[in-house]
């Protein structure tokens, strides 16, 4: 019964540092998070930002829809000022 | 599906079309903006002044004889003498001889690029278009001879509201916004109103503030946008048909919010021309209308509603 509990500790401890290696392995190799920019309108309501989404997942990549929230980077497609 | 808005942007009227909609399968939508683009592509070859074949020429040649107008042309004549009468003739299509004297006798693109005229400018007397008489029994138009007009702003309007009708039969919200004229019809998916930028007229890259409407029309007017020089003198679009001249305005800038588009349209521009006396006259006790204006301080102010409509 003791040489199984021995046991059972051994490998808990292997399989922890093996995990704990291949985790920080992982983390070491992966693409660093690139911060958004956002343009602050003087007055604005809060924005709604979400990911960029394309109008069709079976759309060409050079079709002229675009799909996405009304706010986007804190500014919204619609703009009035007069043509 | 169906959440997002989808978008189709592209250039016709000398000016940036937005055609933005939500609520149905893309394949539905890219249907409605195909067709929301060829109506506003064909719309624009009726209306135009730039062009020798349009109906808008051929209507103006016409002057001083009856002249059989398209459905369309006779639905546009209708708002702008409806509009004529409101505004007490502040508004005025027939201002067009003394547009072209200001120097905007070519499209803003190929005026921009051509060097300025030099010489002394006159002043043109304006016809006053509310004589112009309109026979909707046979849908014929009698401009008075020698009475040119101009529907540039006008017909801009209606095209834009025409053409999110015409979308609306593909989506459940959608927006059509002609140079940032635009109309609005009901509401992006789980969203109260719609949000629009309102350019800064001073920095036109940079949004003066984020309006939030409900369905409905807005259009801004500005004399900061359609500039040039001629004859030494820097001109805009604007002309104010008590003088025939580009009008002396208090504001940069008026955003107008309204039930149609070409009410939008043009109440901004006659709030531009008569600033706040005009103001204080057309939107007296009127909440189916708001105003918000810039001035040359970026200061910003309007109609007793205009926090209301405008969520500002």
């Amino acid at each position: 019964m003791k040489i199984i509990k021995n046991g059972m500790r051994v490998w808990l401890t292997i399989a922890s540092v093996i995990s704990f290696l291949a985790g920080w392995a992982l983390l070491a190799h992966a693409n660093k998070p690139t911060p958004l920019q956002f343009n602050t309108p003087a007055i604005s309501s809060p924005a709604s930002n979400s990911p960029f989404q394309s109008f069709n997942n079976n759309q060409s990549s050079n079709s002229p829809f675009t799909s996405q929230n009304q706010s986007f980077f804190g500014r919204s497609r619609l703009r009035t000022g007069g043509s | 599906m169906g959440h997002k808005m989808q978008y189709d942007e592209f250039r016709a009227m000398n000016s940036d079309i937005v055609l933005a909609a939500s609520g149905a399968e893309p394949s539905l939508l890219r249907e409605g903006f195909q067709q929301a683009r060829r109506f506003i592509q064909q719309s624009e070859q009726r209306f135009t002044r730039f062009t020798d074949t349009s109906e808008l020429a051929d209507l103006n040649r016409a002057a001083g004889s009856w002249f059989q107008a398209s459905a369309d042309m006779f639905q546009v004549l209708q708002e702008a003498q409806t509009l004529a009468r409101q505004t007490d003739g502040l508004f005025n299509p027939a201002i067009l001889p003394a547009l072209k004297q200001a120097g905007y006798d070519r499209s803003m693109d190929e005026l921009r690029r051509s060097a300025p005229r030099i010489g002394t400018l006159q002043v043109l007397e304006i016809q006053d278009f509310r004589s112009v008489q309109l026979d909707s029994s046979t849908q014929s138009v009698y401009l008075p001879d020698e009475m040119q007009i101009d529907l540039g702003g006008i017909a801009k309007g209606w095209i834009a509201e025409q053409a999110a009708w015409q979308l609306s039969e593909f989506s459940d919200a959608c927006a059509v916004s002609a140079g940032g004229d635009m109309f609005l019809i009901g509401l992006p998916e789980g969203g109260m109103w719609w949000e629009i930028g309102l350019e800064n007229p001073l920095q036109a890259e940079q949004d003066l503030a984020t309006l939030s409407v409900t369905p409905g029309a807005v259009a801004t007017s500005s004399i900061t946008k359609r500039r040039w020089v001629h004859h030494g003198q820097t001109q805009h679009h604007l002309i104010d048909p008590r003088t025939g001249s580009p009008a002396q305005t208090e504001w940069l800038s008026v955003t107008v919010w309204a039930e149609t588009a070409a009410e939008a349209e043009v109440y901004a521009k006659v709030l531009l021309i008569g600033g706040q006396q005009s103001a204080d006259v057309l939107f007296d006790h009127i909440t189916s209308k708001a105003y918000l204006s810039v001035d040359k301080n970026g200061r910003v102010s309007g109609s007793s509603n205009y926090h209301e409509v405008f969520n500002v």
